[in-house]
C-alpha cells in the first residue's frame, strides 16, 4: 500500500530484500525508537529490516570528514561538470531512483550499469536475440504439475519460493500433492530442500556448466531427434529419455532458474537452449519459463531503464542520445580498462557489496549501513525504499511491480531527491555559463 | 599520391569511434574538412585533426598509426578501397563492411567483421571474442567476405554466422561456430570446449579434435575430395591444409538443436 | 493572460462548426469564444485562415505496460535505426516501432496529439502502464482494464453470481487500476490458451469453464452499461488475425445484446475465405453491420507498410502466429492468472498478397462505414503501422487519386479482391476532425476536450493549409495544450507532463471481501497492495488523476 505517513502496523508490507518481493510481511513498530518486530518474511528479510533499522546513519563526508549536505552536493556536480566518461553504477535503487538517475545520465553524457547485471544480461540477451515464453509467480502457483529446478541456489536466493509457489496450500488447477520437482544441477541429495522432499521425482546431477549441453540433448529427446541418450557422461539415459516424456504429457511444465548462480562465460546460451526447449514443449502442450530475478532490483532499474531510454542497462548517453552496448558497456571491464573518469555508485539496498575500486572519482549514495573500506572522494547517506521513503520495486518475474512502505522518518533523502538536486545544479550552472 | 594517414596523438582514455573514416564517406573531402570532422571521445567531441596527425590525400587508402585498442568501427559499411592499421583495432572492426579491404598488424578487439557482406578483412595479430558473430539483437554474423587472422582468435567466433569464410592460423576459444547458420570456419591451432553448440548449418574445419557437445553424432572417417579444392583456393598459411589430405573425422550437429552442421578434423600429422 | 488567436479557420464538429472562421481565447487554460470583460490579450496569434482543431486524441495506441517494454527490449536494432538526440529542452530515446516513452510523448506532440490511451492494461501491471505513461511527455493519458480472461471473473460467472456482483467486480477493477474503460481481448482466448486450447470461436465451450466467449461479451458489456461507464466494452475480438474471422466478429457484435460495444482493430477481424488463397475481404459485410448496428463503434487498425512489431495481449493467437515473425524472434508470456501477452516483430509488405490486401481492407472499412462518429482512426499503433503514419493515412482517405496511385503499387491479385479502387468517398477536413478529435472525446466520455467550445481545456492544433492532407497533419505550426504554446513549426518548445484520465463508477464495498478472499487462496500478492491510491498516483507514479464522470447507475 503506497501511503505517505509512516507505517506503524501492517500485514502486508512489501519486501525489497531479493527478487520475490513478497509482500505480506507484518510490521510492528509503534514506538518509533523502539525495535521493529517483524513477521512473516524469511530470515534474510527479517535480518535485514532489523539491522537497517538498528544501523547508525553516517553523515555526509568528503574524503571520510563529515561535512554539510551541501557541501558534498557542490562536490558531485563539480565532478559531474568535469567528466568525460561518468559511470552510474551500482544501482541498487526503486523506480524513482532511476528514473532520477536516467535523467540525470542523459544530462551528464554518462553510462549506467547495475551491479547485478552479469545475471540480468544472461536472461536479457535471449529476450534480444530470440525471445522466450515466460510465466509469472501466480500463474506458477496455480499451474505448474511438473517443475524443472535448474541450479542448486535458487532455494538460497529465494528463500520462501516453496512456500508461495511451488508447494502453496492450494492451487486452481492442479494437485499441490501431486505436483512434481524435477531437480537438475549440482544437487547434493542430502542438500535438497525438506519441503520439497515428498514430491520430488528425480534429481539429476550435474554441474552448472553443462546444463545447456542437456537443454540441448532434451530439445534433441523431445522432437524425436537422433540423439544419444546417454551421451553426457554420468547422466542416466533412462531418466532423461522418461523426463522427455513426461514434459511432453505435463499439462504445463514449468522451468525455473537464477541466472545469477549461472555465473560462467556465455551462460546466456545455457538459458537459450533451456528457453528453445520450453518453446518447443509449446507446439503440443503448455509450458513455461520462470526464470528467478530481481536482486538489489536490477528488473526494476532495467525495466525503467528499457522504457524510458529504449534500452536496457549497458547503456550510456555519451553522444547526445542512448547507445547499448552489453559487451563493451559492462562495467567492470569499463572499470578494468580505466575508460570511466568518474564513479558514481548507487546503493540504497544493501547487499551489493562495495563499490569497486578504481583511481577515478569516487561518488556514493549508499543507505545508512554502508560501511566502506576505503572513504570515497563523497558519501552521502540515502534512504532505504521501503523503510525510509515509499516507493516501487518489480518482482522477479517483471510483470508485478509493487508500492514500498515507510517505516520511519531520519530525515534522510531519497537517491530520487538527490539526483534530482544534482541535475537541477547542473543545469543552473550550465545555464550561467552560456554567454549571453 | 599518398595514403590519407591518421597518426594517433596519444592513446586516448575513451573509446572513439571512427566508423565514419572509410574511403566512400572520406571521397572528395578536403585535408582541412577531415581534420575538422568530428569525432566523441566520451562526452565530448573534438575535431579528428586534434586527436590524430593528418596526412596524405588518396582516401581511397586508409592508413591508421595506433597503438590502442579503443579506436572502433574502423571500415564500418565501406564498400571499397583499402584501410590499412599499423598497431591495433578497437571493437567492431569492418562491422558491416560491403567491399574492400581491411588490414591490421595487430590485434582486433570484440566483434570484427560483425555483419560484413563482402570484402577481406585481415588481421595479423589476435582476434577478440565474438569474431564474425552477431551483435545482441542482431540475426546474422558474417554474411560474407573473408576474415583471416594469423594470431588468435578468442570465444564465440562465427557465432550466427550467415555465410563467408572465416581463417584462423593460431587458436579459437570456446564455443568456436557457436550458433552457426552457414559458412565455413578454419582453424589451423587448438580450439576449447563446446565448438559448434547449437549450430543450424555451416561447416568447421579443424586440425585436432574438438571437445563437442553431447548432441553431435560422430560420423565417422570421410574421404572429401572438395578439401583439396577448398585448399587450393585458400591463402598462404591456410592452403597447407592441402598438405592433409582428403580424409577426415566427421562429426554432424548439433542434433540437440535441430542442426545439420559438420565438423570436419584432419587426424594430426605424423 | 489572455491569449488570442484571431482569424483561424475552426472545424469543430462537436459544436458543428465547419471551417467557419472565427476568433478564439484562452483564458487560464481554458477556450473562450470572448475576452472575459475588461481583459485584452497579452499574446495574439493572427492565423489568416490556417485550420484549428482541437488536439487529437488517439483512443487505441499501445504507449504504456509490460508488454511494451518487452518490444523495446527486443528490438534494440529498431532503437539503433532511430535515435532521438536530446536538445536543450528534450530528452533523447529513440525507436520506430516502439519508441521509448519520451520519444512517443514527444513525437506525438509534433503531430498534434494531446491525450493517448494505452488500450491493454493488466490490472497487476497497472503501476507500470501508468509509470511509462506519466514518462510519455507532453500528452494526458488513460487505460482500459483488461478483464475477460481473469480466473476471479471466470469463477465469478461460473458459480452464476449475479450480474450485480459483476458489476461491482467491474467497477472496483476501475477504481483499483485508475482505468477509464474496461477492454476485453479475446474473450476466454487468453486463458484457455493456457489449457492448451489453440482456438477459441465465440460459441465454443471454454476447456475449464462452463462459458463461451459470447458469456463474457455478453457480461461485461451490460456491467460497462450498467455502471454508467462512458466507454463501451472495449473488444479485440476472437480469432484474430485467422481467415473467415468475419463470422466471429458479427457474433461479437451481437454477443453484446444492444449494449453499446467497441470493436477495436477491426481491420484484423474482417477476413472472408474466398479466392485461390483461401483469404478475403468482409469489408463490405462487417461496414454493413456496423451501419445498421447503432450500439457498435470501431476503430479500424489500419496496416501500413514496413516494419513494425505486433504487441498484444492475445497470446493464444500471437503464439498461432510466430512463425511470421519478422526478423524471428518473438515472446510470450501468461500472466498472474489475469491475462498474457504475444510481442511478434513484423514486417508487412505490398507485394505480398495478404499483406496487400490487409492494407486494403483497413481503407474500405473506413470508406464504406459511414457514419464519422462511430469509426476511430487508429493503426492500432504499432500492431498495423507505428503512429507516425497518421499523417499519411489521412492523406489515403482524403484524396481518392493518392489513394488510387498507392492501390496500383500493391500485389495486383489483392488489388483485384478488393472494392477500394470503386471506393470514390473522400473524407472531408472536418470527418477527419470527428474520427480524430471530437469523436474519441465523446466515446471516452471527455466532455471537457476534443472540441473548442467555450470552456475547453485549451488542447489545440494550429495547421497549415496544404492540398496534402500528410503535409498538413505531419507538422502543427502550433500546439496548446492547457492553454499553453508546447509545439512552434513541429518542434517542441516546452515540455509538460499529463495527468491520468479516470472514471468512478459506483459499487457495493462488500465484493472486497471476495476478491480478498481469492487474493488469500491463490494470488502471490496481497489485495492491499494491489490498488493504486490517488496520492500514489500523484507523488509515486508521478501522473495525478482527473476523474470524469459516470452516469448513474443503473440495472437493465
Amino acid at each position: 500500500m503506497w501511503k505517505t505517513e509512516l507505517t506503524a502496523s501492517t500485514d502486508h508490507l512489501t519486501c525489497p530484500f531479493c527478487g520475490l518481493a513478497c509482500d505480506d510481511l507484518q510490521l510492528e513498530h509503534q514506538d518509533p525508537n523502539g525495535p521493529i518486530d517483524i513477521r512473516n518474511g524469511c530470515e534474510t528479510a527479517r535480518n535485514a529490516f532489523t539491522q537497517l533499522m538498528a544501523a547508525e546513519t553516517r553523515p555526509p563526508m568528503i574524503a571520510g570528514r563529515p561535512v554539510a549536505l551541501e557541501e558534498t552536493l557542490e562536490r558531485c556536480v563539480s565532478r559531474l561538470r568535469e567528466a568525460r566518461a561518468p559511470l552510474f553504477g551500482g544501482l541498487a535503487t526503486d523506480v524513482n531512483g532511476m528514473r532520477a538517475a536516467l535523467s540525470l545520465a542523459d544530462q551528464c553524457g554518462a553510462l549506467l550499469d547495475h551491479v547485478n547485471s552479469d545475471a540480468l544480461f544472461r536472461n536479457q540477451l535471449v529476450q534480444q536475440d530470440s525471445g522466450w515464453m515466460t510465466t509469472t509467480l501466480t500463474e506458477a502457483r496455480n499451474r505448474a504439475d511438473l517443475v524443472v529446478l535448474i541450479g542448486s541456489q535458487w532455494h538460497e536466493r529465494f528463500p520462501r519460493l516453496i512456500e508461495r509457489v511451488l508447494s502453496p496450500p492450494e492451487a486452481l488447477f492442479t494437485e499441490t500433492s501431486e505436483r512434481r520437482f524435477v531437480l537438475i544441477g549440482p544437487n547434493e541429495s542430502q542438500a535438497v530442500p525438506a519441503e520439497l522432499r515428498g514430491c520430488i521425482q528425480n534429481v539429476i546431477q550435474i554441474e552448472n556448466r553443462q546444463i545447456g549441453a542437456l537443454a540441448g540433448l532434451l530439445r534433441g529427446l523431445v522432437a524425436g531427434r537422433p540423439v544419444r541418450a546417454d551421451a553426457i557422461p554420468d547422466v542416466n539415459a533412462e531418466t532423461l529419455l522418461t523426463l522427455a516424456e513426461q514434459l511432453k504429457s505435463a499439462s504445463y511444465a514449468l522451468f525455473v532458474w537464477s541466472a545469477a548462480e549461472l555465473d560462467f562465460p556465455h551462460a546466456e546460451l545455457t538459458v537459450q537452449a533451456l528457453s528453445e526447449l520450453v518453446r518447443d514443449l509449446n507446439q503440443t502442450t503448455r509450458a513455461a519459463a520462470l526464470p528467478l530475478a530481481g536482486t538489489l532490483g536490477d528488473i526494476t532499474v532495467n525495466q525503467v531503464c528499457t522504457w524510458q531510454s529504449g534500452y536496457p542497462l549497458r547503456t550510456d548517453f555519451q553522444q547526445q542520445g542512448p547507445r547499448y552496448d552489453p559487451m563493451l558497456n559492462r562495467h567492470q571491464d569499463i572499470l578494468a580498462r580505466n575508460e570511466c573518469d568518474l564513479l558514481l555508485w548507487i546503493a540504497a539496498i544493501p547487499g551489493g557489496g562495495d563499490p569497486p575500486s578504481t583511481d577515478c572519482p569516487t561518488l556514493v549514495l549508499g543507505h545508512p549501513g554502508l560501511l566502506l573500506e576505503r572513504p570515497p572522494e563523497v558519501f552521502i547517506p540515502v534512504g532505504v525504499p521501503g523503510i525510509d521513503h515509499p516507493g516501487h520495486w518489480y518482482r522477479s518475474d517483471a510483470a508485478c511491480p509493487l508500492p514500498l512502505g515507510q517505516i520511519r522518518d531520519l530525515g534522510l533523502p531519497s537517491v530520487a531527491q538527490i539526483l534530482t538536486q544534482l541535475g537541477q545544479r547542473l543545469a543552473q550552472t550550465a545555464q550561467e555559463e552560456t554567454p549571453c | 599520391m599518398s595514403a590519407l594517414t591518421l597518426r594517433l596523438r596519444e592513446c586516448p582514455r575513451q573509446r572513439i569511434d571512427l566508423s565514419g573514416f572509410t574511403s566512400d564517406a572520406l571521397a572528395g573531402k578536403s585535408l582541412a574538412d577531415i581534420q575538422a570532422l568530428p569525432l566523441w571521445v566520451g562526452n565530448r567531441q573534438m575535431p579528428a585533426g586534434d586527436l590524430f596527425i593528418i596526412h596524405g590525400h588518396d582516401s581511397d587508402h586508409i592508413r591508421i598509426e595506433s597503438e590502442s585498442d579503443r579506436l572502433d568501427g574502423i571500415g564500418s559499411g565501406m564498400t571499397r578501397g583499402s584501410i590499412r592499421i599499423q598497431g591495433h583495432a578497437g571493437a567492431y572492426l569492418g562491422r558491416g563492411m560491403r567491399g574492400g579491404e581491411i588490414q591490421v598488424e595487430g590485434d582486433a578487439s570484440l566483434f570484427a567483421g560483425t555483419g560484413m557482406t563482402g570484402g577481406l578483412l585481415r588481421i595479423g595479430g589476435n582476434a577478440g571474442d565474438f569474431l564474425g558473430a552477431a551483435i545482441p539483437g542482431e540475426r546474422r554474423g558474417l554474411r560474407g567476405g573473408r576474415i583471416e587472422v594469423r594470431g588468435n582468435a578468442g570465444e564465440r567466433v562465427g557465432d550466427r554466422q550467415r555465410r563467408g569464410m572465416i581463417l584462423i592460423a593460431g587458436n579459437a576459444g570456446d564455443y568456436c561456430g557457436s550458433r552457426m547458420g552457414a559458412g565455413t570456419i578454419l582453424v589451423l591451432g587448438q580450439t576449447g570446449a563446446n565448438v559448434g553448440f547449437a549450430m543450424r548449418r555451416g561447416t568447421i574445419l579443424l586440425t585436432s579434435a574438438p571437445e563437442l557437445p553431447p548432441t553431435f553424432n560422430d560420423n565417422g572417417p570421410q574421404d572429401l575430395s572438395v578439401l583439396t579444392l577448398l585448399a587450393k583456393s585458400l591463402p598462404s598459411p591456410f592452403d597447407q591444409i592441402g598438405e592433409r589430405g582428403t580424409r577426415v573425422q566427421r562429426w554432424l550437429g548439433d542434433l540437440g538443436h535441430g542442426g545439420q552442421g559438420e565438423v570436419l578434423a584432419w587426424p594430426p600429422l605424423t | 493572460m489572455l491569449t488570442k488567436l484571431a482569424g483561424g479557420r475552426l472545424y469543430d464538429p462537436a459544436n458543428g462548426i465547419d471551417g467557419e472562421v472565427r476568433d478564439l481565447y484562452i483564458h487560464d487554460g481554458r477556450i473562450l469564444h470572448h475576452p472575459p470583460p475588461g481583459e485584452t490579450p497579452g499574446q495574439t496569434f493572427d492565423l489568416d485562415g490556417k485550420l484549428v482543431m482541437a488536439g487529437a486524441i488517439d483512443m487505441h495506441t499501445h504507449i504504456g505496460g509490460g508488454k511494451v517494454n518487452i518490444a523495446r527490449a527486443m528490438l534494440p536494432e529498431d532503437q539503433r535505426a532511430h535515435r532521438r538526440n536530446r536538445t536543450a529542452s528534450t530528452r533523447s530515446g529513440g525507436g520506430h516501432a516502439a519508441p521509448s516513452t519520451l520519444a512517443a510523448g514527444y513525437r506525438y506532440a509534433e503531430m498534434g496529439y494531446t491525450c493517448c490511451f494505452e488500450p491493454a492494461i493488466l490490472p497487476i501491471n497497472a503501476r507500470q502502464s501508468h509509470m511509462e505513461m506519466a514518462d510519455t511527455p507532453m500528452v494526458d493519458t488513460g487505460g482500459y482494464a483488461m478483464l475477460g480472461n481473469d480466473d476471479l471473473l471466470l469463477q465469478l460467472m461460473s458459480e452464476g453470481a449475479s450480474q450485480e456482483t459483476i458489476n461491482d467486480y467491474v467497477a472496483w477493477t476501475l477504481h483499483a487500476t485508475q482505468c477509464i474503460g474496461i477492454k476485453v481481448v479475446n474473450p476466454g482466448g487468453i486463458n484457455a490458451f493456457k489449457f492448451n486450447a489453440r482456438t477459441l470461436d465465440v460459441d465454443e465451450q471454454h476447456p475449464h469453464y462452463p462459458l463461451k466467449p459470447r458469456d463474457i461479451i455478453r457480461t461485461l458489456s451490460r456491467a460497462v452499461a450498467e455502471l454508467g461507464v462512458p466507454h463501451p466494452l472495449h473488444v479485440h475480438a476472437s480469432n484474430l488475425g485467422v481467415p473467415g474471422n468475419r463470422t466471429a466478429t458479427l457474433a461479437t457484435m451481437a454477443a453484446a445484446e444492444g449494449f453499446p460495444i467497441h470493436l477495436t482493430h477491426i481491420q484484423f477481424h474482417a477476413y472472408g475465405t474466398e479466392g485461390d488463397r483461401h483469404f478475403s475481404s468482409a469489408a463490405a459485410e462487417i461496414a454493413e453491420a456496423v451501419n445498421r448496428l447503432k450500439n457498435v463503434t470501431i476503430d479500424v487498425g489500419q496496416v501500413m507498410f514496413g516494419q513494425t512489431v505486433t504487441i498484444s495481449g492475445d497470446s493464444m493467437h500471437q503464439h498461432a502466429n510466430h512463425h511470421h515473425a519478422h526478423p524471428h524472434k518473438w515472446t510470450c508470456m501468461d500472466i498472474e492468472c489475469e491475462a498474457g501477452c504475444g510481442v511478434i516483430p513484423f514486417r508487412y509488405k505490398d507485394k505480398n498478397f495478404v499483406n496487400a490486401l490487409q492494407w486494403a481492407i483497413g481503407l474500405e472499412l473506413f470508406l464504406m462505414v459511414e457514419d464519422p462518429w462511430r469509426v476511430f482512426l487508429t493503426t492500432d499503433h504499432p500492431n498495423g503501422a507505428p503512429f507516425t503514419s497518421y499523417p499519411h493515412l489521412i492523406r489515403l482517405l482524403m484524396d481518392r487519386s493518392f489513394r488510387n496511385d498507392q492501390l496500383a503499387r500493391i500485389h495486383p491479385d489483392a488489388a483485384a479482391m478488393s472494392l477500394l479502387g470503386s471506393l470514390e468517398r473522400e473524407y472531408s477536413l472536418y470527418e477527419i476532425a470527428i474520427m480524430t478529435r471530437a469523436a474519441p472525446a465523446r466515446i471516452l466520455g471527455l466532455t471537457d476536450r476534443g472540441h473548442l467550445g467555450s470552456g475547453a481545456r485549451a488542447d489545440l492544433c494550429v495547421y497549415r493549409p496544404s492540398d496534402d492532407a500528410e503535409r498538413i497533419f505531419s507538422s502543427p505550426m502550433l500546439v496548446f495544450k492547457n492553454g499553453e504554446v508546447v509545439v512552434e513549426e513541429g518542434r517542441i518548445t516546452r515540455p509538460l507532463q499529463g495527468t491520468t484520465q479516470v472514471v468512478r463508477p459506483e459499487y457495493d464495498r462488500a465484493i472486497e471481501r471476495r476478491i480478498g478472499d481469492w487474493f488469500d487462496r491463490h494470488h502471490t500478492v496481497r489485495l492491499a497492495n494491489f490498488g493504486i491510491s490517488d496520492a500514489e498516483m500523484a507523488e509515486g507514479i508521478g501522473s495525478p488523476v482527473e476523474v470524469h464522470p459516470c452516469r448513474p447507475r443503473s440495472v437493465t
